[in-house]
């Protein structure tokens, strides 16, 4: 006999994560760190000290992305109440930058996370696809009436007997 | 579409490469048109701030890997 699943009772009640007092979790407090430069003395020294640094050079020769590093790097920092969205977002590039000075320092070929780069001349397919759509859409009729045009008859001309006289026009 | 918040935040900052040059120094001189009447204030922005910190960093990168390269 086939087993039902039964329906746990495990979830989060909706809502359930408004509950707790105000005040209680990190992000609900005042930051630690309220400007970009005081960020930034948190996470430089970071960086390069000797517990992260062979930690990031390894994550870095696996591939992982630059922006990807810098990112979560920044959200723990939020979750754990270091500085606010804002300071983080502003601090972003820098992190990217001091890690890619550290890899490049000690070699290491990495992933900057920047491999989509936004190209301004090149019109994208779902774009030109658009358009087409549009343009169907506008001139519908015309583009029926020229699908409907039967061709000339071209093989006509050539089954013509051409007269052979002496006296005859030649074309 | 799910982009990066930290490519945008990086890419953004539109640094060029005019960013990184050094600037020409101005003329002491007293009929210099330089001299006396620019301001010599900081850039006060946070964004502005920022865009002065990549891109000396930038610049630093630039001289590793142009060293290790020759």
């Amino acid at each position: 006999m086939a087993e039902i699943p039964r329906e746990t009772l495990d979830y989060p009640i909706p809502g359930q994560g408004m509950t707790a007092e105000v005040g209680s979790r990190p992000w609900q407090n005042p930051p630690q760190y309220t400007t970009v430069e005081q960020a930034l003395e948190f996470y430089i020294p970071r960086l390069v000290s000797d517990d992260v640094y062979e930690s990031l050079l390894d994550s870095m020769e696996l591939g992982i992305p630059l922006t990807v590093m810098a990112d979560s790097m920044q959200s723990t920092a939020v979750m754990q109440g270091l500085h606010t969205i804002d300071v983080g977002i502003l601090a972003m590039p820098v992190i990217i930058e001091m890690l890619a000075y550290i890899g490049d320092d000690a070699g290491i070929e990495y992933n900057l996370g920047m491999d989509k780069p936004i190209d301004e001349d090149k019109i994208s397919d779902t774009k030109i696809a658009l358009a087409m759509k549009r343009m169907r859409e506008k001139l519908p009729q015309e583009l029926d009436d020229r699908e409907e045009m039967p061709e000339e008859p071209e093989a006509m001309e050539e089954d013509t007997p051409q007269p052979s006289g002496l006296m005859a026009r030649r074309v | 579409m799910d982009i990066n918040p930290a490519y945008s935040a990086y890419t953004n900052l539109g640094i060029t490469d005019t960013d990184m040059k050094n600037k020409p120094k101005r003329g002491m001189g007293l009929l210099s048109p330089m001299g006396m009447s620019t301001s010599k204030e900081e850039p006060n922005e946070p964004r502005d701030r920022v865009r002065q910190y990549v891109a000396r960093i930038r610049k630093a990168r630039k001289q590793v890997t142009d060293g290790r390269n020759s």
